[in-house]
């Protein structure tokens, strides 16, 4: 059965949406028009804001509809130190962490040579030119623990050399409530080379 | 006809995004050569396969499929070597985009296995990254027909790398414009042996090797060359 011109419409625009497919689509479309159609227009007037309106922060990059967005507006966070992120949900993960008071940096990806990612494609040259302001004493890079993420955070350090500030990276190793034997070869290889002194 | 590849020897050259929660996965195997793969649920967060589907990672692979694109059935990683850090790492991405870039899909080469294999050992103990990659360099563009005919040269002559003809030809006057594409022959045959001893010597085999890999990517520069230059 073929549905009406309009709910096909809605049917396969609800499907851009991560983890929807054909029949949960179906099911919201129906949702929304038999049963709810206020949160139906409050979900269309949300979006149609949310889409003209958020952009990037102009200091940091993250999604942020004034210029600067409500972390890098705020005063009470500590100025000289940035962390260096691949997109703005790592941004919440860290500050669900409550334990960083710094402020972010979000590249919007990382490099990748094979897919034609250069550093000229995310925002290197910007955190480069936020570092060069000088208020900046510690850069954190904690982009992922990929290869790509490692080469993004190399190369970004290898072009801070010449600055005097403290570049650092995130650790990576063992989860924490993991256990040894169930860890991968390559994370406990990581653990093994960052592991500190007690 | 069914397909099917049982602990092959290989290694993650590439991975990206495919669908939701699956990623299309490059591997270069043993006996197989380059073989692309879905891997189903690898970017679901739990998954193990993350982890060990990472790029310079021994692993053995079972493959099955009809089709060209393949589906991952196992992967274990065998047994690490060491980790690349810091410009090894971006060498090495350098080695995947040119095996990524030259080599097709389903050609055997198990020569140049072992040659990937001793390229990676040299930058993860980094004792002589450029003999290395200069020694792989050489070997891949043999392993896929476009080998140089090293061994014909005379070190008393001076040569012309033809990238048309794919040959070298003799020449008595050094001009500015022929500069960058003239080799001196002894230097020619110590090539051949992969014997970059000498500053000198690893000048003229970078610029040997660069003259013919850019010839087989048609203008298409590799991205990582840009990695290894300060802004």
């Amino acid at each position: 059965m073929s549905f009406s011109p309009l709910i096909q419409q809605l049917v396969t625009a609800l499907r851009c949406l991560p983890g929807v497919g054909p029949k949960s689509a179906q099911r919201m479309a129906f949702h929304l028009l038999e049963r709810d159609r206020n949160a139906a227009l409050e979900l269309s007037s949300a979006l149609r804001l949310a889409a003209e309106q958020v952009s990037q922060c102009q200091q940091c990059r993250t999604l942020s509809e004034t210029d600067l967005c409500q972390l890098c507006a705020s005063s009470s966070r500590d100025r000289s130190s940035l962390c260096v992120l691949e997109s703005p949900m790592d941004v919440l993960a860290i500050e669900h962490t409550n334990s960083f008071g710094g402020v972010y940096f979000v590249l919007g990806g990382h490099l990748s040579p094979i897919d034609g990612v250069g550093p000229d494609d995310i925002g290197i040259q910007q955190l480069l030119e936020r570092i060069n302001e000088g208020e900046i004493k510690e850069v954190i890079l904690a982009t992922n623990p990929t290869v790509e993420g490692d080469a993004t955070a190399h190369y970004i350090a290898e072009q801070l050399k010449r600055e005097s500030l403290k570049v650092t990276r995130i650790a990576h190793g063992v989860p924490v409530g993991g256990e040894l034997e169930y860890v991968d070869g390559g994370t406990l290889a990581h653990a093994l080379a960052g592991r500190r002194l007690l | 006809m069914n397909y099917k590849v049982d602990e092959q020897a290989a290694y993650v050259l590439h991975s990206r995004p495919y669908l939701e929660t699956s990623a299309l996965v490059d591997f270069f195997t043993l006996e197989q050569g380059r073989i692309t793969a879905v891997v189903k649920g690898m970017r679901r967060p739990g998954s193990k396969l993350r982890g060990v589907l990472q790029p310079f990672i021994p692993l053995q692979v079972s493959l099955r499929g009809r089709q060209e694109l393949k589906t991952l059935i196992q992967a274990e990683s065998v047994g690490m070597n060491g980790i690349l850090n810091g410009r090894a790492l971006i060498c090495g991405l350098y080695v995947n985009e040119m095996m990524q870039r030259l080599l097709s899909p389903y050609d055997a080469h198990p020569h140049l296995y072992v040659y990937y294999q001793y390229v990676l050992n040299e930058l993860i103990a980094g004792h002589d990254i450029e003999g290395a990659l200069r020694t792989f360099e050489h070997h891949l563009l043999a392993e896929t027909g476009y080998g140089l005919a090293l061994d014909l040269v005379s070190d008393q002559t001076v040569y012309y790398f033809d990238t048309e003809n794919w040959r070298f030809k003799a020449v008595v006057n050094i001009t500015e414009t022929n500069r960058n594409r003239c080799f001196h022959g002894k230097d020619l045959l110590a090539i051949d042996q992969d014997c970059y001893d000498t500053p000198q010597l690893r000048q003229s085999a970078k610029r040997l090797m660069r003259l013919a890999i850019d010839h087989l990517l048609a203008g298409r520069p590799l991205h990582s060359r840009a990695l290894f230059q300060k802004k």
